[in-house]
């Protein structure tokens, strides 16, 4: 099982494919999401998205704020800068 | 005989508008590269944002947002009968029929959905963006709530957030049952197509049946309802800014082939008249020796 991250800025589809484990900067906190996470709306807080494929963790900056759509594993993330 | 001189002045016309139709072209051309790539770049965010809107739309516990279609005090509104559309138009014309075949379907929606003037009470409120619509239909007696040019507003991103504010509230405040969005999308260089869009309210008539999840968390849960509503006014925004992109790529590619073919019929017509001039020219030589032989006889 894995979770399908799709990350986009108004600029370009930065991300897209599968991870392990991801850690979004939400306003109410970090959250951790791994499969089966329930499913869950929340505007984004600046910060760092973490997201593991493999053995390999990347991060992208949250500065300009978005929203965060979660659910059946899917992950939309949309990033307002 | 056709005068010599007014054929000469004739093709000299031509080949100065087929050096505008040419230089146009040129400009389209360019300007059809940086409009797609815009529309490229945003194409992702759009379609990203379209994904998570139609997520959420098959929530049944968000039914308590008024841009959805299983909202209550929606259905039971008495004067909802409203239709909104928005029609995406250009602002400059030479573009072939990329205007015109907006207005063709507008009628052709209007027609199909039964949406008729003479029903009492139930109005069709415009939306338009771009002279071109906006000089259409000041013409007609369709009520039009929001106009506004290209040029006025400085960037498509501003005019695109002023008439979704514009929409959402006209139909939180129940002034309207449906909003549609009338445009041309990009196919290709060679192609563009009118299509129209519902975009209010948000879900199909099934939304609740194929609903696989238990609803969202939202956080922080005190502020639930504005974050749903900035989502779903954002949706419209960023809907209604991908559709005016497209709309500018493919009014540029419309009018570089209507430039291109322009260019080429006037190819055609002076390579007539250059013949007819030919022609003219050998008719009236031929006459001034006949004339030349006549006069050298009679002195003989």
């Amino acid at each position: 099982m894995l979770l399908n991250l799709r990350v986009a800025n108004k600029k370009k589809l930065v991300f897209e494919g599968e991870a392990d484990f991801c850690e979004i900067p939400t306003e109410a906190g970090i959250e951790g999401i791994m499969p089966k996470h329930i499913n869950f709306i929340a505007n984004l807080a600046p910060g760092k998205i973490k997201y593991k494929t493999g053995k390999k963790i990347n991060e992208i900056d949250t500065a300009g704020g978005g929203f965060v759509e979660v659910s059946n594993d899917n992950i939309n993330i949309l990033l307002d800068s | 005989m056709p005068n010599l001189k007014s054929i000469k002045r004739k093709i000299s016309s031509i080949k100065n508008t087929r050096q505008i139709t040419r230089a146009m072209k040129m400009v389209a051309a360019s300007k059809l590269k940086k409009n797609q790539s815009a529309m490229n770049e945003y194409k992702a965010y759009a379609k990203a944002y379209g994904d998570a809107v139609k997520n959420i739309s098959t929530n049944t516990i968000l039914y308590s947002h008024p841009f959805f279609k299983g909202y209550e005090a929606l259905n039971n509104a008495k004067n909802a009968s409203n239709t909104g559309i928005i029609i995406i138009s250009t602002d400059r014309g030479l573009c072939g029929s990329f205007n015109l075949n907006l207005f063709k379907l507008f009628l052709e929606t209007i027609h199909s959905k039964e949406l008729n003037l003479n029903i009492s009470g139930h109005k069709i409120q415009l939306y338009i963006t771009g002279k071109k619509g906006l000089d259409f239909f000041k013409k007609s007696a369709y009520d039009i709530a929001f106009g506004m040019s290209y040029y006025e507003e400085g960037s498509p991103d501003r005019l695109s957030a002023i008439l979704s504010d514009n929409i959402s509230n006209d139909f939180v405040e129940n002034k309207m049952k449906e909003v549609y969005i009338i445009s041309n999308s990009y196919v290709s260089t060679m192609q563009q197509k009118a299509a129209a869009e519902k975009i209010l309210p948000i879900g199909s008539d099934n939304a609740g049946a194929n609903k696989k999840s238990g609803g969202y968390l939202i956080e922080p849960a005190e502020y639930e309802q504005e974050i749903i509503d900035k989502i779903f006014k954002d949706y419209i925004k960023t809907k209604i800014y991908f559709k005016i992109l497209e709309s500018f790529a493919g009014e540029q590619a419309a009018r570089m082939i209507a430039m291109d073919n322009a260019t080429r019929n006037a190819g055609r017509l002076i390579n007539k008249l250059t013949v007819s001039y030919n022609k003219a020219r050998q008719a009236a030589v031929t006459l001034e020796i006949l004339d030349i032989i006549n006069g050298a006889n009679a002195i003989k």
